[in-house]
């Protein structure tokens, strides 16, 4: 399971680069909880989505927010029924023009090839600041 | 060695908890890298030490810093020489008295039965936010 589960993660990865959200969509569980460390009055992008059609709604505010100019998934490390990625992004935001530059972990859980739950860790500080302006 | 690493990583925590550091220290590599990833200007804990003398200084500013007020290390997955740990905590920031509560992700890379790598992420604008007062 886990060398499956580490080569479904990096598929995630490959659609959400080409800006195809459907892949991602289709394989997250009924009940699936996506979350985003942070406070959500600091960034949008913060919080808690919970179920396919809420993250669908996350990957929105995402494309509402910022604007990628690097995200590189480092490395990818399974561990009984989760996938660990760490790496490192470039975004613009685009509310103020301001970038942030940050290293970041994604914790995965899955269950029979569906992703039940997501964690994003990262530099909120740089987020919540560039987008204050 | 998963089984090791996760024993040693645990009496890491348990070590934390009792305010003994020297124990976490002595398990240190001659070269441990110590990073909790954000600026530093945000925060005095923020940032990067090298070696056991590093992550000294590091423990002295976390003490200077902050009063624990909830330490919870939830869970901890073994991969390869990786030990992942999600985890909650709760600091009163001493130089504000404001208080800063997290989510955190940590994960250490153990080399010959001492930690090489130790890395954090957690919610830098709230420590950020509670630095400034």
């Amino acid at each position: 399971m886990s060398s499956a589960n580490v080569t479904l993660v990096k598929s995630l990865y490959d659609a959400f680069k080409r800006g195809d959200i459907a892949p991602i969509i289709a394989v997250l569980g009924r009940n699936v909880d996506w979350r985003v460390n942070g406070r959500v009055k600091d960034y949008p992008c913060f919080g808690t989505w919970t179920g396919p059609a809420d993250v669908t709604r996350f990957f929105g505010l995402v494309a509402e927010n910022e604007q990628a100019s690097d995200f590189s998934p480092r490395e990818f490390l399974s561990a009984g029924d989760k996938v660990f990625v760490t790496g490192h992004y470039t975004w613009k935001i685009l509310k103020t023009g301001r970038a942030v530059d940050s290293d970041w972990i994604h914790v995965f859980t899955l269950d029979d090839g569906k992703v039940t739950s997501f964690r994003e860790f990262n530099d909120t500080a740089q987020f919540a600041e560039a987008y204050r302006g | 060695m998963s089984k090791v690493n996760l024993e040693l990583v645990q009496n890491l925590y348990d070590a934390f908890k009792r305010g003994d550091i020297a124990t976490i220290i002595a398990a240190l590599t001659p070269d441990v890298h110590w990073q909790v990833h954000g600026r530093a200007s945000d925060f005095p804990t923020i940032g990067q030490w090298s070696g056991p003398h590093g992550a000294q200084e590091f423990f002295r500013r976390v003490d200077e810093s902050l009063e624990v007020a909830e330490f919870t290390p939830h869970q901890l997955h073994a991969s390869g020489d990786k030990v992942f740990v999600m985890g909650h905590y709760r600091w009163k920031v001493r130089r504000s008295g404001k208080p800063a509560a997290a989510e955190w992700c940590h994960a250490f890379t153990i080399r010959g039965g001492k930690v090489a790598v130790f890395r954090e992420f957690t919610d830098t604008a709230a420590f950020a936010d509670a630095y400034r007062g």
